[in-house]
């Protein structure tokens, strides 16, 4: 348009020579090119014009509304805020399918999805998936993938169905870190019969609330029309709404105006403003186990959820913990899955599912308790725009304030603590070791998604009495994983007067995180099989006894607990070695030979004496109370899913 | 100057100052990348200015001389200011010289323009 315009204005230019009455012959000719060149710089843009990308019909349509105007507006204003956020995982939550963000490289592949071949092939820039679609729609499938979910641990490919934008999702996703195609079912913790994918419609409906920016599912019986603002979670998911803000900043003299004001601009959220219990619900908006008000169903269905940032998130959605059984909302959920509860929560109300980090907090005292500045909030450790001086790939793996992933987190506000002779008659460790790491103790690897553990956002400390009434491992134990809790009730009785727990004979005389791999359910497996090959848990409990153990579970009912031990092991000396013909999906009789394999031979070369907490004899046999309590293993039905 | 000016961007580029390079800092690079390009223009006015002079009769354009003299501080001082203060995407408070500059050009254009018609 520019060089249209600057084209013009030399033929105008011209005019008065071509209008003079004498133009000498030099004026003429330079006047002659000159718009010669002007004209056909105008015929060639308009003839030549590229012909912009049409907007997909068959996915997700990127669109402003709402008061939504996407992050290239805030780009211009603050451009070092938009580079970082680029740079995080949010932002690729959700991305269009071609090769610049399929994670894979490969030109055709065929992935078994246990034992059916589901075919990813690209034909130019398009990749198709072939499958045959079980669930409540079966069918062959031959579609386009269009759309995808995940650029940090784990990416979803989407298929669009042909039904209007509506996606569903190929059976088999990539797991980034490992490089593997492994069945998007096994990816969580779900009992093993659950092998079809989410049905179609699953992103339009269910998925877009945390995957995209300001997303109106438009879904009806018939209609599937689904709009979002952006792909991915971007600027406005934290700071609401923009269109108010860029309208009124167009403005300079508004803009110097506020930037010379000590009062926030009241045309956008900035959450690091509002009170702390606001502003961590702008992260918990998505990082919560929640479900809207049955009042806004409707309106969600056309025009998106009800919650803005900086609004009240209980006003419109229920942030679901245990006193909720009976809500309304819940009907369907436990009509479609009565195990929700004793699945999603650990039986005192914390959340066992990753990515929920916002209901393990607000269970925190420092989140109760606190007040004022000194109240936790999400930004009280995170960082959402990456600082200078810390590393990008450092910042995008939890978005962590610089230095916080130490003790500086708790010792902003526990200043004692940043005194070493303080901080070890505190812990009873040596200052620089894995003891005396506050999070260690008071934030504990007991949430499970994504194929791992990780740390619980409910600020606790370590106590018997609460593992014993809930099963969650308890912070002492899942690093002393060879001790028992008659070990830890003696220690916290000594160090912090503890009153002392009645404990059973098997509770005295054997180590806690043996009772969770063997008797525990799947979500108790799947974290005692992360903790198992957790490097802290291995410095203070030692590596020479875990392969038998993590053995057991190479043939899990559980994919998932399947795949921790198999990765545990290989943290072991000659796991690797062991595991090269492994598959953590084949079937049972398949994966039966490694248990009995590794155990044997671990056992010829056993030298390490009888361990009787780790049920150890002299010869390295596993004692009858192994098998006892494997026999004992919680078979009840965990769903750990996202 | 204003050669030197574009010698010390280029080292900024060389050494790769954040204060300088960074994305946030795109506002501040533009306006310095300005300041650099409208002295060192500036400064062929000038040299054009003094040929110029050849053709005038007796009556200097004093008036004309300062002006120009007071653009070429005030245009690229008006970059360069607005640069350092840069925040936001928006130009910091010393781009306010700016138009005065052009102001000061647009006197100095004129005021030659008539001696020459003198």
């Amino acid at each position: 348009m520019e060089i249209v315009f600057v084209a013009l204005v030399a033929i105008a230019a011209c005019v008065p020579v071509w209008r003079g009455r004498a133009p000498g012959r030099v004026s003429l000719l330079g006047a002659g090119l000159l718009s010669a060149l002007a004209l056909a710089v105008v015929i060639s843009s308009v003839v030549m014009a590229p012909e912009l990308p049409k907007a997909s019909t068959t996915r997700p349509l990127v669109a402003d509304g709402n008061g939504y105007v996407g992050s290239a507006s805030c780009r211009s204003c603050h451009p070092a805020q938009h580079a970082s956020w680029r740079e995080s995982f949010h932002a690729t939550m959700t991305q269009v399918a071609n090769r610049a963000n399929i994670a894979a490289r490969f030109e055709q592949l065929e992935l078994d999805w246990f034992g059916k071949p589901v075919l990813l092939r690209w034909g130019g820039d398009t990749l198709w998936v072939e499958f045959e679609r079980g669930g409540q729609k079966p069918g062959p499938v031959r579609r386009p993938v269009e759309q995808l979910t995940g650029s940090h641990h784990l990416q979803v490919l989407w298929y669009s169905t042909g039904a209007g934008r509506e996606l569903a999702p190929v059976p088999m996703c990539y797991k980034i870190a490992e490089g593997i195609w492994l069945p998007l079912s096994a990816v969580f913790v779900l009992p093993p019969e659950y092998r079809d994918p989410p049905e179609p419609g699953a992103w339009n409906q269910n998925c877009h609330m945390c995957h995209a920016t300001n997303v109106r599912p438009r879904v009806d019986v018939d209609r599937c029309d689904t709009e979002v603002t952006e792909l991915g979670i971007a600027c406005e998911a934290c700071h609401g709404p923009g269109g108010p803000h860029v309208a009124a900043n167009q403005n300079p003299l508004r803009r110097y105006t506020q930037r010379a004001s000590a009062v926030p601009d009241p045309t956008i959220v900035q959450p690091t403003n509002l009170a702390p219990a606001r502003s961590a619900q702008v992260c918990g908006q998505c990082h919560s186990v929640n479900i809207l008000h049955q009042e806004f169903f409707d309106q969600w269905r056309e025009d998106g959820l009800v919650y803005r940032p900086g609004g009240d998130l209980d006003a419109s959605n229920l942030v679901i913990d245990s006193s909720h059984r009976g809500a309304p909302e819940l009907v369907r959920t436990l009509q479609k899955n009565p195990g929700f509860f004793a699945s999603a929560f650990w039986s005192d109300g914390q959340v066992r599912l990753s990515g929920r980090e916002f209901n393990g907090l607000r269970m925190s005292p420092c989140y109760t308790n606190g007040h004022g500045d000194a109240q936790l909030t999400c930004t009280s450790c995170h960082l959402l725009h990456r600082e200078d001086g810390t590393s990008r790939e450092s910042w995008t793996d939890d978005q962590l304030k610089a230095g916080h992933r130490g003790n500086e987190a708790c010792t902003q506000c526990h200043e004692a603590m940043r005194d070493p002779a303080t901080l070890v008659a505190h812990t009873h460790h040596p200052a620089e070791s894995a003891g005396s790491t506050c999070y260690n103790c008071h934030m504990p690897h007991t949430t499970f998604g994504l194929m791992k553990a990780t740390r619980s956002h409910t600020i606790t400390s370590p106590d018997v009495g609460v593992e014993l009434a809930t099963g969650r491992p308890n912070a002492c134990n899942q690093c002393h994983l060879d001790r028992t809790l008659q070990w830890t009730n003696e220690h916290l009785g000594a160090w912090y007067g503890k009153a002392a727990v009645a404990l059973d004979a098997d509770q005295k005389d054997v180590a806690a995180a043996v009772r969770w791999l063997l008797s525990g359910d799947a979500g108790q497996r799947a974290i005692a099989a992360w903790s198992f090959g957790w490097k802290d848990a291995q410095v203070a409990s030692g590596t020479d006894w875990l392969a038998p153990y993590l053995a057991r579970l190479l043939d899990d009912p559980y994919y998932v607990v399947r795949f921790g031990a198999a990765r545990s092991l290989r943290t072991l000396p000659g796991g690797a070695q062991e595991l090269a013909d492994y598959n953590f999906l084949a079937p049972q009789a398949q994966v039966g030979p490694f248990v009995q394999g590794i155990q044997e031979r671990w056992r010829r070369a056993y030298s390490g004496g009888p361990r009787g907490a780790v049920l150890v004899a002299q010869d390295g046999t596993l004692g009858e109370a192994f098998a006892r309590l494997y026999a004992r293993r919680d078979d009840r039905p965990v769903y750990l899913s996202e | 100057m204003f050669v030197t000016l574009g010698a010390v961007l280029e080292a900024m580029h060389g050494f790769k100052l954040d204060w300088y390079l960074a994305v946030g800092n795109e506002t501040r690079r533009l306006l310095w990348r300005l300041a650099h390009a409208h002295g060192t223009f500036l400064a062929l006015v000038h040299v054009a200015f003094g040929l110029c002079l050849a053709h005038v009769g007796e009556r200097a354009p004093r008036i004309a001389s300062g002006c120009l003299i007071g653009a070429s501080i005030a245009v690229p001082g008006g970059f360069l200011l607005g640069g350092y203060g840069a925040q936001d995407g928006d130009p910091g408070i010393g781009i306010l010289l700016l138009p005065f500059g052009f102001l000061l050009l647009l006197v100095a254009s004129i005021g030659l323009a008539r001696a020459l018609r003198a």
